[in-house]
């Protein structure tokens, strides 16, 4: 799987960008095991970076290949793939209100008929598992709006993964964590790394998208630069990275904002 | 303002009315053909994607509202079918009687009083539910992991509402039928029994296949409009209320023309 490339960017510009870009377009691919984190000043349309590379919102230009295959140009069933593949989750992904927490993490796998391969009671004791990794002190049992926003954020995470994407990417996904909560989130995250999953993600939390990044690509309103590794960002020469790394390393993770 | 202007005026409001009216119904065609397309080229009867959504719903139309339908079909039982039979040596033959009685049951109160009590219950319900859903970024997160509403909320709603008013039209129309003919048999006179056997005589499969069509229509066309108008909600909490009575209004409306669309070709 590593190596293999899942997502292929071309030239490409986000559509629905809030302000005037007259920056760069993307030039990206992200493969099997990679991790990808998009970086960057507030309100410089990150969000929409994020949903266009996963092919959610259109590109003004350029190109969007999906396990090799064109997402502008997508049959009903390759979209399902497509969706299934890189699994997007931003901050307050919402859950089924009308469910408890474990018919929310089995609903999607089983309108994919994943039980059909995977026994249903398989597919149960593999939900159950994922949870118990992910945190296992959330009630299953209640409904969505009796569950704080983290427990439900990492209902929506095991949701999505129970699919097995070969991407996950994630806006924003430290926001509704403490600093306990948020450190064994990113462990279950770096496991979930070393099994082969490709990680793309939005975050306010510099020194961990350093850290664990191996490709870096920071957004601001005027412009974007991708680097391929850490050191590259950390040499680089151009003043708004300099600007922006310097000033987040001096503020604390309390300082975030949206995206 | 100029005659012809005050001609446009007076003769344009209700032709752009008719032109939107027109355009509407496109749209519910359009949205329940896709949704049933969707449905059917993927699934089963009941298959596991949405058998959980289909069973609920048929639960939720059919049988939570037997109470109401019991008590709604005794109280027709003593109000039209008692009183029918027992005015039955005045008005002639018995034989007249049933199909009277077929008629007015059968074909008109029956689907009439299931479909108000469908319109009020389910079709609130599924506007309230679906709007919700899409006010709290439900449905753009089943959308995001390549689940098809169409196949997995709309399709199963549609199916299950029109099984559950044919269901309870069925249940209405015995109750009706029976507890009247039995009121009339303990009180006025014990030969009224026969009538049971005649009204079954009478009910043709011509009838029969009248009753079922109608039934399956009306329930087609309460959930059609209820999920279209519960998927028009956009971002605020208000516009909930707002479909929820545009829908209800639509429904009624609909069952109103259709009935009397369906009575034109079918007697005239």
């Amino acid at each position: 799987m590593q190596n293999q490339s899942i997502i292929q960017c071309e030239q490409v510009i986000p559509q629905q960008l809030p302000f005037d870009y007259s920056g760069d377009t993307l030039n990206f691919e992200l493969s099997g095991g990679e991790v990808t984190s998009i970086i960057g000043p507030n309100y410089s349309g990150k969000g929409n970076w994020i949903r266009t590379i996963c092919g959610l919102e259109d590109q003004s230009c350029g190109s969007i290949h999906i396990k090799g295959i064109d997402i502008s140009d997508l049959s009903a069933k390759d979209w399902a793939m497509t969706r299934m593949k890189v699994a997007y989750l931003h901050e307050d992904t919402a859950l089924l209100s009308a469910a408890n927490g474990l018919i929310n993490v089995l609903a999607p796998s089983l309108y994919h008929q994943l039980d059909k391969n995977l026994k249903k009671q398989l597919l149960v004791e593999k939900a159950l598992e994922l949870l118990e990794q992910i945190d296992p002190l959330i009630n299953l049992d209640d409904l969505p709006a009796y569950l704080t926003k983290a427990h439900r954020y990492k209902i929506a995470v095991a949701r999505a993964l129970l699919l097995e994407p070969d991407v996950l990417a994630l806006n924003n996904p430290f926001s509704h964590f403490n600093h306990e909560e948020k450190t064994q989130f990113q462990s279950f995250l770096k496991a979930q790394v070393n099994k082969g999953l490709s990680l793309l993600l939005v975050t306010h939390d510099i020194p961990y998208a350093l850290d664990i990044s191996d490709k870096i690509i920071f957004a601001d309103q005027k412009n974007i630069h991708y680097f391929d590794s850490r050191q590259a960002i950390l040499n680089c020469d151009i003043a708004e990275v300099n600007e922006f790394i310097n000033n987040t390393e001096n503020q604390g993770p309390e300082n975030r904002a949206r995206t | 303002m100029s005659v012809i202007q005050i001609a446009n005026t007076v003769t344009g409001w209700p032709g752009r009315r008719l032109i939107h009216n027109v355009l509407y119904i496109i749209n519910l065609v359009t949205f329940s053909t896709l949704a049933l397309r969707d449905w059917f080229s993927k699934n089963k009867l009941f298959d596991s994607r949405s058998y959980s959504t289909t069973v609920a719903q048929i639960i939720f139309t059919g049988v939570d509202a037997l109470p109401t339908i019991t008590f709604l079909g005794l109280a027709t039982g003593f109000i039209f079918t008692f009183r029918l039979i027992s005015i039955s040596n005045t008005l002639g033959g018995t034989d007249d009687i049933s199909d009277l009685l077929i008629t007015v049951i059968c074909l008109s109160a029956g689907p009439f009083l299931a479909a108000i009590i469908i319109i009020s219950r389910t079709g609130s319900a599924i506007v309230v539910d679906l709007g919700n859903m899409k006010l709290h970024g439900e449905i753009e997160a089943l959308e995001n992991m390549g689940v098809n509403i169409n196949d997995y909320l709309i399709a199963p709603r549609i199916i299950s509402t029109a099984i559950s008013q044919l269901a309870i039209t069925v249940y209405f129309t015995v109750i009706a039928l029976l507890s009247g003919i039995l009121i009339s048999a303990l009180f006025v006179n014990p030969a009224h029994f026969a009538f049971i056997a005649r009204i079954i005589d009478s009910f043709t499969p011509y009838l029969m296949s009248i009753f079922v069509i109608k039934n399956i229509i009306f329930g087609y066309v309460i959930a059609t409009v209820a999920c279209y108008n519960g998927l028009r909600v956009q971002k605020s909490a208000t516009e909930v209320p707002q479909r929820t009575t545009a829908s209800i209004v639509q429904s009624l409306s609909f069952v109103f023309v259709i009935d009397a669309l369906l009575t034109f070709a079918i007697y005239i």
